[in-house]
């Protein structure tokens, strides 16, 4: 019989990987084009929780776990993403943009980042505060089917679906469109993009847009998912160390690079999980995983996942 | 012109400043005046403090205005309440001090009906939740020449006066610490069972029911700490098997728990591959513990085993809980102890009392009332003039007597701790938590809850009539002159 812990973990895995995908590939979107390593990312994705927990209030008037089961609170579903669209986009006009244009260096920016980062999440703890009052809510789920005793979610299959609906909207919007192929030109060489016309504050405003959206996608279906045992308001935050690792790992600013990273670091932290529980050792040492992962792209594949596929990929196509 | 632009910059940064200054200080204005507790210390601080001199002042007027009647052979005496006016325990505080003044009210009327010549005085100061300002609390108590302080609420707090109030002697009872850590022979009470004593519940509860192992998740605090292990070295004597108890112990700051409960499964398992009857206990707060659920509930082997709690997670917000979360507690027969408060004539009657002057009895709030009344009881026995050790063995005597509102108070001289807390066993029903036995402590029985309090000659425990209850101390010469109808069970 096959381990009923071990289908978890696989399951697991990729509804994972596909949640904290969405969410590094947003920010591998915003840092290929405005180069910023930036802190907020989870915010824009706990934005999008708040407005799906918003919307789920404003349509029954209280705020309860069943109330926030996905069925349920189907608008909420649709809309919250946009928060995070909203807020990444906002963040890049009042803070970024304007720091960008007194010549603020990579690293004066990823500290206003980190304080924006503060700020978001205190100010998301405050309207929530409001809202909903002291408590922490944990959205109801649907099961869908069972696999040798794992329930499997709706969540579990609608979170890959989202990672497919991202890469071919991404990949048509970056072959087949104008603003498309201007994104791209933008991030190979910002100076030269300028130079023949491109209009820089639309396309780095579309990005970001976009960025934030894959952010609140990622954050709605990881927090409909696998609640943060802390707070509603903690889950972009908690999740910023697997996206960094994601995006280190996906080769800086690569789309599709940080995707698959995701999946790899989603399985490496579930699968580590289950063999330190397997031989009893504390579970929490998984959590390093992330952060080896950082250490040991840096140390021997600089270009993460990108770099190793053109590295595989140059020999070929000249050849 | 980049001066200008510098200048303009300046001006919508100093703006902006101002607007969010604004805007959190309506926040918290609002806030202050509502439920939060945890933001209100920053404006209340300072209208309390003045408050509390003037108060002082005021009551310092009044015990002057009360000189002559001194004259009278009427003498005062001085209770000092120091509990949380501000902090994060101010909200439950503020209900804490109404209650303890009430107890002192009644008392007070009780005596001038009589023509008894002793009167009280309550002093109040604020412990807030912070060490330093409950030691100066109560060092301006002691100042004032109080005999015995109603506080602290907290056992942070207390340990930080503890010191001061035995070398001064000031007879100091708690009405809500429960560390086992300061259960000591010294002139300190308190009035709430510790949780060593939920513990030792628990551990005969779930060996009662027919378990012989259990897993225990745990959060990484002195709370969940103390009732754990107090489990494990019951259950596992009971049970007489060192390994009777696991525990996977959490850090109540981490994200993710699922690792945690997966580790509880396994433990389960592992019980169960060696043809053991396991349980799991589960001592949680809120929102991990709606977590560590959430994430069990998708556990096989954790939703065909019965899960036991503490009282910590039994709380509204559990009626929240997605219905998949109660619908496994139901499944699993959640089940779990909480403090047991008989109920008299007597409870009734003062709850009622108290519930019509808008003071909530949650939490502590009726704890803090029978610390007064102990502290009344106590002084009016040994007489205003007491030395610290009469008033400490009176109130060792009182105790053994009263009925509070919150239960048997009997305390235990060798700690001055509540001798037997009595707890409750509730049953998850998916909408409510129903009360259905009880463990008494004294005898580590489970009885049905209809026998509790046990029936005994004549009926259930006898009401206390307060006023009767302070004639009847006045006139057996500060003896007990009323029968306390005990449980057959007990030894009065």
């Amino acid at each position: 019989m096959v381990d009923e812990a071990l289908i978890r973990a696989v399951k697991d895995s990729i509804t994972m990987g596909s949640t904290i995908g969405l969410m590094a590939a947003g920010l591998a979107l915003t840092y290929s084009i405005s180069r910023i390593a930036n802190f907020a990312h989870g915010d824009y994705a706990t934005s999008a929780i708040f407005l799906y927990i918003f919307i789920s209030w404003l349509i029954f008037g209280e705020v309860t776990g069943d109330l926030l089961t996905p069925t349920r609170n189907v608008p909420g579903f649709l809309f919250a993403p946009f928060a995070g669209a909203v807020a990444a986009f906002l963040s890049y006009l009042l803070v970024f943009r304007p720091l960008k244009l007194r010549g603020a260096t990579p690293l004066q920016l990823m500290v206003a980042s980190i304080g924006l980062e503060l700020a978001l999440r205190a100010l998301l703890y405050i309207v929530y505060y409001v809202l909903v009052g002291a408590k922490a809510v944990t959205p109801g789920t649907v099961n869908v089917f069972q696999l040798a005793g794992v329930n499997v979610k709706l969540i579990d299959l609608l979170s890959p679906l989202a990672v497919i609906a991202a890469v071919v909207g991404v990949h048509l919007l970056l072959t087949k469109t104008l603003i498309g192929i201007s994104m791209r030109a933008l991030a190979s060489n910002p100076t030269l993009a300028e130079a023949v016309g491109i209009n820089v504050f639309r396309v780095e405003s579309l990005t970001w847009l976009l960025g934030g959206f894959l952010a609140g996608l990622g954050g709605v279906l990881y927090f409909t998912f696998r609640p943060v045992a802390t707070h509603p308001m903690e889950t972009g935050w908690a999740l910023l160390a697997f996206v960094f690792a994601a995006i280190t790992l996906g080769g800086l600013g690569s789309f599709f690079g940080s995707l698959a990273a995701s999946f790899i670091i989603a399985f490496a932290y579930n699968l580590v999980s289950y063999l330190l529980i397997q031989v009893g050792l504390p579970s929490d040492l998984s959590f390093s995983v992330p952060l080896i992962v950082v250490m040991l792209t840096l140390l021997f594949a600089p270009g993460g996942l990108a770099g190793l596929w053109a590295k595989w990929r140059a020999p070929r196509v000249a050849g | 012109m980049a001066g200008a632009a510098g200048n303009k910059t300046l001006l919508i940064a100093g703006a902006v400043i101002v607007i969010l200054v604004i805007v959190v200080a309506g926040y918290f204005l609002f806030a202050g005046g509502g439920e939060q507790p945890a933001e209100a210390p920053a404006q209340e601080e300072q209208p309390a403090a003045g408050q509390q001199q003037e108060q002082q002042q005021q009551e310092q007027g009044q015990q002057q205005e009360q000189q002559p009647a001194q004259e009278q052979e009427v003498k005062t005496v001085k209770i000092g309440i120091l509990l949380p006016q501000s902090g994060a325990l101010a909200v439950e505080g503020q209900n804490m001090i109404k209650a303890a003044e009430y107890a002192i009210k009644k008392v007070n009327k009780a005596l001038e009906e009589q023509g008894a010549p002793i009167r009280f005085e309550v002093l109040k100061a604020d412990s807030g939740t912070d060490p330093v300002k409950a030691l100066e609390g109560a060092q301006t108590l002691g100042q004032q020449g109080v005999k015995v302080i109603i506080g602290t609420a907290s056992s942070r707090a207390l340990s930080a006066i503890i010191d001061y109030v035995n070398t001064q002697g000031i007879i100091t009872i708690s009405p809500s610490s429960t560390s086992p850590a300061l259960a000591k022979d010294d002139y300190v009470f308190r009035v709430v069972g510790n949780d060593r004593g939920q513990g030792k519940a628990l551990a005969f509860y779930v060996y009662n029911e027919g378990f012989d192992a259990v897993g225990i998740i745990v959060l990484n605090d002195p709370y969940g700490l103390g009732i754990a292990e107090a489990f494990k070295q019951n259950f596992t004597q009971l049970v007489g098997d060192e390994n009777a108890v696991q525990m996977v112990v959490y850090d109540p700051n981490k994200q993710d728990l699922a690792p945690e409960v997966q580790q509880l499964a396994n433990i389960i398992q592992e019980y169960k591959a060696a043809g053991k009857n396991p349980a799991v206990l589960i001592v949680a707060f809120e929102t991990d513990g709606l977590n560590i659920l959430n994430n069990a509930k998708e556990i096989q082997v954790l939703r065909e085993t019965r899960w036991f709690s503490s009282e910590s997670i039994r709380s509204s917000a559990f009626f929240e809980y997605p219905e998949e979360v109660k619908q496994f507690a139901v499944n699993v027969q959640f089940s779990g102890t909480f403090p047991a408060t008989p109920k008299t004539e007597f409870s009734d009657q003062i709850k009622a009392e108290l519930e019509a002057q808008g003071i909530a009895l949650e939490g502590f709030v009726g704890y803090s009332f029978d610390a007064a009344m102990l502290a009344a009881l106590a002084v009016i026995k040994a007489g205003p003039d007491a030395t610290p050790d009469q008033l400490k063995q009176a109130i060792l005597d009182v105790s053994k007597q009263y009925v509070g509102i919150t239960g048997f108070k009997e305390l235990d001289p060798a700690t001055g701790d509540l001798k037997y807390q009595d707890y409750f066993i509730w049953y998850f029903t998916g909408d409510a938590f129903e009360d259905r036995m009880v463990f008494i402590a004294q005898t580590n029985e489970i009885v049905d809850i209809a026998e509790y309090p046990p029936v005994s000659g004549q009926g259930k425990i006898t009401p206390l009539n307060f006023a009767d209850y302070i004639s009847q101390w006045l006139a057996g010469g500060m003896e007990p002159a009323i029968e306390v109808v005990a449980l057959p069970v007990r030894d009065f």
